[in-house]
């Protein structure tokens, strides 16, 4: 009994830890497929506490709410990539805070801070110094030498 | 799943298959009114079964009094909706949008029906699945777009919140049925009782969104401005009354697992709800956007209902019960709100909906007599919203706050917590009025800005508005049997008419 609760605990606090993932990912993040995974992991964390619960209480009500979940978190997968591809469309970015026409009157857009752009310097490849003395060259193999 | 419950579950599978019908159907040809026929058909064949089959225990529903109740709603109201949404023309996505609707009215009635955590889920999400569509297909503009993604993360964001508060609830009991959890939990619990009151709070959290409750309210206002008014006014009525009656499911159940705290949550919950809503619509100018946080506010009432309930133990002879009161509110709520809309949707043109307050400017001095008719009757819904005295919305704000005074408690304080909560919905419905009146005044009392409007095309939206408001003015002048018969559904009415029964589970 003492190992069951044990176990029942450890699974708890990874489903919570996964719940709570997905809600920080959820709201900090801005790639809109990358919020709908971060929501689908929400999702994983309730089914995997669903399933722990099921095993303590040896009942198999907790597995089938869990293959209920799947099947409607399918579902929802399917619309949720069909309305990104068309917002992709119409505004060709997947970024979430592009879609804020519809607010309060007289307020100003939210304006998130920008990300800073990745310097591209022309690379500086390493030379080599040239040293020693310089190797002779045979006349004849250059000149038979097959063009490449 | 027993045969028996199946054919319990006749109503809700004739209206999903009138949707399958449309949607299949409907790929091959457009007319929009003759699906709205099939749709109205699919819902009447529904209703004749619902009236012949007699309810009995079937395992995995729960078909008691309330459940009929709402069910009976869901059919009434998604008759009305198909109405309002009615289009004359030819419309390409006039299947999807309508079978999208039936699955709605069959989403609501599963709710109304579940008895089982696994079965209520699935209900909720028959609800908000097709919304999306509706939603995204209604209005293909990048304001509809925006406010369907919207109302889409924010949904499932709550619809994962609501599931990890029902884990911790199955895990409270081990069992998914409701019975089973509330027979566990009033013995006590054991040792995971406390697990209840977790749940209890993220339950009250997924369904604060679909109710559009303070703090979950946010998406209300953006996703009603950036649809049509058919997506808002079946946004107003659909997830509220299955967010109201799971609320009502699932919270009293929780509650047993924890100690009598329930109701200061519904409690503080209202007081946001209602003052957030209410202080928010006097800025709007945007009529759908004034609609949404006038929707909020009316949850906010609404949650009062909730509130009475979760703190049980009224006066001796006081008249109205919290469920009772709820449910007469959203009735009445329902009925204002969807006339609203069917009205609006009557003045507009395709493409070019009625939006703004001033388009209403001067409608009651218009030279068509329809469109006359049409600003005498927005103002009934308009009152009856704000809560004057011969319409109907009087009676559902007079039972709710009647109730909340009469709440006698079980500790000192908790009667002047509801006597204050029964003060401030007070103030707030006076409020309200500001906003509602100002609506009214544009029609009657400003000059016309340009061409007046005249939707002389629609008519059925309009029939749609004058049974709403008919009804509004009936409830208003006779409104003893529509409360009597939400009374009736109400889980104090069971425990009445079956005493022993609750006396054995004890």
């Amino acid at each position: 009994m003492e190992n069951e609760l044990a176990l029942l605990n450890n699974y708890l606090v990874v489903g919570a830890m996964l719940f709570g993932i997905g809600v920080i990912g959820f709201v900090s993040r801005r790639n809109m497929i990358i919020i709908f995974l971060a929501a689908e992991m929400m999702l994983q964390g309730v089914s995997l506490s669903l399933v722990a619960w099921a095993r303590y209480h040896n009942d198999f009500g907790g597995q089938m709410f869990v293959v209920f979940i799947i099947t409607v978190a399918a579902c929802e997968a399917a619309l949720a990539l069909a309305l990104i591809l068309m917002l992709f469309r119409a505004s060709g970015s997947l970024d979430i805070a592009l879609w804020q026409h519809l607010r309060e009157a007289n307020q100003p857009a939210y304006v998130d801070e920008e990300i800073p752009e990745l310097e591209v310097k022309s690379p500086t490849w390493p030379r080599l110094v040239p040293a020693g003395r310089q190797p002779e060259l045979d006349r004849s193999d250059t000149e038979h030498r097959p063009s490449v | 799943m027993s045969s028996d419950a199946l054919w319990q579950l006749g109503p809700e599978t004739l209206v999903a298959l009138a949707a399958v019908v449309v949607y299949v159907a409907g790929a091959f040809a457009a007319p929009r009114a003759a699906w709205s026929w099939v749709g109205l058909a699919g819902l009447g064949a529904a209703a004749l079964c619902l009236a012949s089959t007699t309810p009995q225990a079937a395992e995995p529903l729960r078909i008691d009094a309330l459940a009929l109740w709402l069910r009976w709603f869901a059919l009434a109201s998604g008759a009305l909706l198909i109405l309002t949404s009615w289009r004359p023309a030819a419309d390409a996505d006039g299947a999807e949008l309508l079978g999208s609707l039936l699955l709605i009215i069959a989403g609501m009635m599963l709710v109304a029906a579940a008895g089982d955590l696994v079965l209520l889920f699935l209900g909720l999400e028959l609800i908000s699945i097709p919304t999306y569509i509706v939603l995204f297909v209604g209005r293909r503009t990048s304001e509809g777009r925006e406010a369907a993604v919207k109302y889409f993360y924010l949904s499932i964001l709550a619809s994962a919140i609501l599931l990890f508060g029902l884990s911790f609830l199955y895990g409270a009991a081990g069992t998914t049925s409701i019975e089973g959890i509330h027979q566990r939990l009033l013995d006590g619990g054991g040792s995971l009782g406390g697990f209840a009151g977790l749940a209890l709070v993220f339950i009250f959290a997924g369904l604060s969104y679909k109710i559009a409750a303070v703090p979950f309210h946010f998406y209300a206002p953006d996703v009603y401005q950036g649809t049509t008014n058919d997506g808002a006014a079946l946004l107003s009525v659909a997830p509220k009354a299955a967010g109201f009656l799971a609320l009502v499911r699932l919270v009293a159940v929780a509650a047993e697992g924890v100690s009598s705290d329930a109701w200061r949550i519904a409690l503080a919950l209202a007081v946001l709800t209602m003052t957030t809503g209410n202080l928010l619509a006097l800025w709007q100018d945007n009529l759908r956007r004034l609609l949404a946080y006038s929707s909020i506010a009316h949850a906010g009432y609404m949650l009062i209902g909730l509130a009475v309930y979760l703190g049980g133990n009224t006066l001796a002879g006081a008249a109205f019960d919290g469920v009772a009161a709820l449910l007469f509110y959203l009735l009445i709520y329902a009925l204002a709100t969807v006339g609203t809309f069917a009205a609006l949707n009557y003045l507009g043109e395709t493409g070019q909906p009625v939006d703004h307050v001033d388009q209403l400017a001067g409608l009651a001095w218009s030279e068509e007599p329809r469109s006359r008719a049409t600003a005498w009757l927005i103002a009934a819904f308009m009152f009856s919203l704000t809560g004057i005295p011969p319409l109907a919305g009087f009676w559902g704000k007079l039972a709710l706050f009647a109730g909340a005074l009469g709440v006698r408690g079980t500790e000192p304080a908790m009667r002047s917590w509801f006597v204050g909560l029964a003060v401030l919905g007070i103030v707030n419905a006076a409020i309200a009025a500001a906003y509602y009146l100002r609506v009214v005044g544009a029609m009657f009392f400003r000059m016309p800005m340009g061409k007046p409007r005249t939707g002389g095309s629609r008519s059925v939206p309009f029939a749609a508005a004058v049974i709403c408001a008919l009804l509004v003015v009936a409830i208003g002048l006779i409104p003893t049997p529509w409360y009597e018969a939400a009374d009736r559904a109400t889980p104090a009415a069971a425990a009445r008419e079956a005493p022993e029964m609750i006396a054995d589970a004890r």
